[in-house]
């Protein structure tokens, strides 16, 4: 179905003339369906390496297939949302006129499509059509903007810190939604995020990255039962993975201060 | 609850009140002093005195009209046309970006031309028509024109225009869904500065050659030296480049400023 393949991919970027290397020989697979993090300081090239399986960068070595295409391709298919840190929304329209956005561009649904009224209601803000952006909280823009992603039923999901400007509270519902969001459209999902926690709680497996240049450092599993619950959080299993990825991101830094 | 509702309307006309009748208050304030100045004798015979304007325009307010209408016109066309061709040049600006600078030089150097110099050589090329006076009015508008536009153009937040990518948009869609939505702001600032520099380049235009226009018609009234008619026509120009101003200044409220008020208190009814 849409795996996504990503293939000792290099991506350098031109600064004042230098060439600086954002990504340095990454391999990951996602598989089909699965709900993937990607967590590692700034500058560790996560979210440039959404944008490259999105379509919006391109690697300067290496391949990059979803579903078995070229990211160009899948992306002019309309198989990839992508929800950005910021709802990214066009204040001058409404909800309903935002999420209506895709279909426009896009001439139409793409094959049974999902309607955008049933968007509305799956992220839940039905009863919002008609209010524009700049009424809403951040949180609802975020699902506005989710909706949007999902509006001509993509086989990728790619979210780049979608919830990172929202409070802890309302993070944790919006995370538990988007999970439920998911788990309804079957999408292969990549969540990029910098907190631990989050990446824990969502994901199938998290991918630990690190910076100057970006590399790989560990991949772990999350064999955590579905659905994923709020219970979940206070049980030692969660613990157990949270320290797994912390000894990853922070790897010999984090021995010296648990002796002191 | 209803007193609620009402009060603020009320305060709202009241406000709108206020802020004619503030400057209306100073204006007339203003012409009773120039008016005792003058009969005092304190004034210079260049100066008329208001009386003798209101006079001017009871004995001569048809020929007024007859000479604001082409003014009005050319001036309007030349607007349109300068905001059509701003539009333009700011899409191509936007859509290749190589050719950004050389649009805004471009734009420079014919903005650097002084109109007084260049009107006389474009009413050699192009007839002393209406078409040449349109011609300068345009020219006269163009710059801010320009500049607003292609800086509304590039006001496109870098997510969204991503986006618009990820689902393929083609240029054309980019630039009627994204580039002038966002650009609309910018657009009506541009508007609002170039419309009465558009009424400044018909006069000009009208200075230099034309036998109908409230350019010629206070060159004539110089000329004779008939000083109330030539106060009259500078007072006519002010009105009509004010209310250039005014009529952008209202599209803009109806545009950008309406829709947000009306849905703001109806959204106020979801939560």
């Amino acid at each position: 179905m849409t795996e996504i393949l990503i293939d000792h991919v290099v991506k350098d970027f031109t600064i004042d003339r230098r060439s600086v290397r954002a990504i340095d020989d990454i391999s990951l697979t996602f598989p089909s369906g699965s709900f993937s993090a990607l967590i590692g300081p700034s500058g560790c090239g996560k979210s440039t390496l959404l944008r490259l399986v999105a379509d919006i960068l391109a690697p300067t070595a290496g391949t990059i297939r979803v579903g078995g295409l070229p990211p160009g391709e899948a992306r002019l298919r309309h198989e990839i949302g992508f929800v950005f840190q910021d709802a990214s929304l066009l204040p001058w329209r409404t909800v309903l006129e935002n999420i209506q956005l895709p279909l426009e561009v896009a001439g139409g649904p793409i094959g049974d499509g999902p309607r955008p009224e049933n968007l509305i209601r799956l992220v839940g803000l039905s009863g919002f059509e008609n209010a524009k952006p700049a009424q809403l909280s951040g949180g609802m823009q975020q699902r506005v903007s989710i909706a949007r992603a999902l509006t001509l039923r993509p086989k990728v999901l790619l979210l780049d810190e979608p919830f990172g400007a929202l409070d802890e509270i309302t993070r944790q519902r919006m995370n538990m939604e988007l999970l439920r969001i998911w788990q309804e459209t079957g999408t292969t999902a990549i969540l990029v995020t910098h907190t631990i926690g989050e990446a824990v709680f969502m994901a199938d497996r998290v991918h630990v990255l690190a910076a100057h240049p970006g590399r790989l450092v560990t991949s772990i599993e999350v064999d955590l039962p579905r659905p994923r619950e709020l219970a979940m959080l206070q049980t030692p299993a969660f613990n157990h993975f949270e320290n797994a990825v912390r000894a990853a991101l922070f790897g010999d830094e984090l021995k010296a201060v648990s002796v002191g | 609850m209803a007193d609620g509702a009402i009060r603020p309307a009320r305060r709202a006309a009241l406000g709108m009140l206020g802020g004619i009748a503030a400057p209306a208050a100073i204006v007339v304030a203003l012409v009773a002093i120039w008016q005792g100045a003058k009969m005092a004798g304190l004034l210079p015979i260049t100066v008329p005195a208001p009386s003798a304007i209101a006079e001017a325009f009871g004995r001569s307010w048809s020929d007024l009209l007859y000479h604001m209408v082409p003014t009005v016109l050319s001036a309007a066309a030349g607007f349109v046309l300068a905001t059509l061709i701003a539009l333009a040049l700011g899409a191509v600006a936007v859509s290749w970006r190589r050719s950004e600078a050389t649009i805004l030089k471009l734009g420079i150097v014919v903005d650097s031309i002084p109109l007084i110099a260049l009107t006389p050589i474009l009413m050699v090329w192009l007839g002393n028509g209406i078409s040449s006076r349109v011609v300068i009015a345009t020219i006269a508008a163009l710059f801010p024109l320009l500049v607003g536009v292609v800086q509304g153009f590039k006001a496109v937040d870098r997510n969204v225009s991503e986006l618009f990518h990820i689902l393929a948009a083609s240029r054309w869609q980019r630039l009627r869904k994204l580039a002038f939505p966002s650009a609309l702001p910018y657009l009506f600032s541009a508007l609002k500065i170039a419309a009465p520099l558009s009424v400044l380049g018909a006069l000009i235009a009208e200075w230099v050659s034309a036998d109908r226009g409230l350019g010629i018609m206070m060159i004539y009234a110089l000329f004779s030296f008939d000083v109330p008619l030539a106060w009259l026509t500078i007072l006519a120009v002010c009105f009509v480049a004010t209310l250039a101003y005014g009529l952008v200044a209202l599209a803009e409220r109806i545009v950008l400023g309406g829709p947000q008020d009306p849905v703001g208190a109806t959204g106020g009814a979801h939560g």
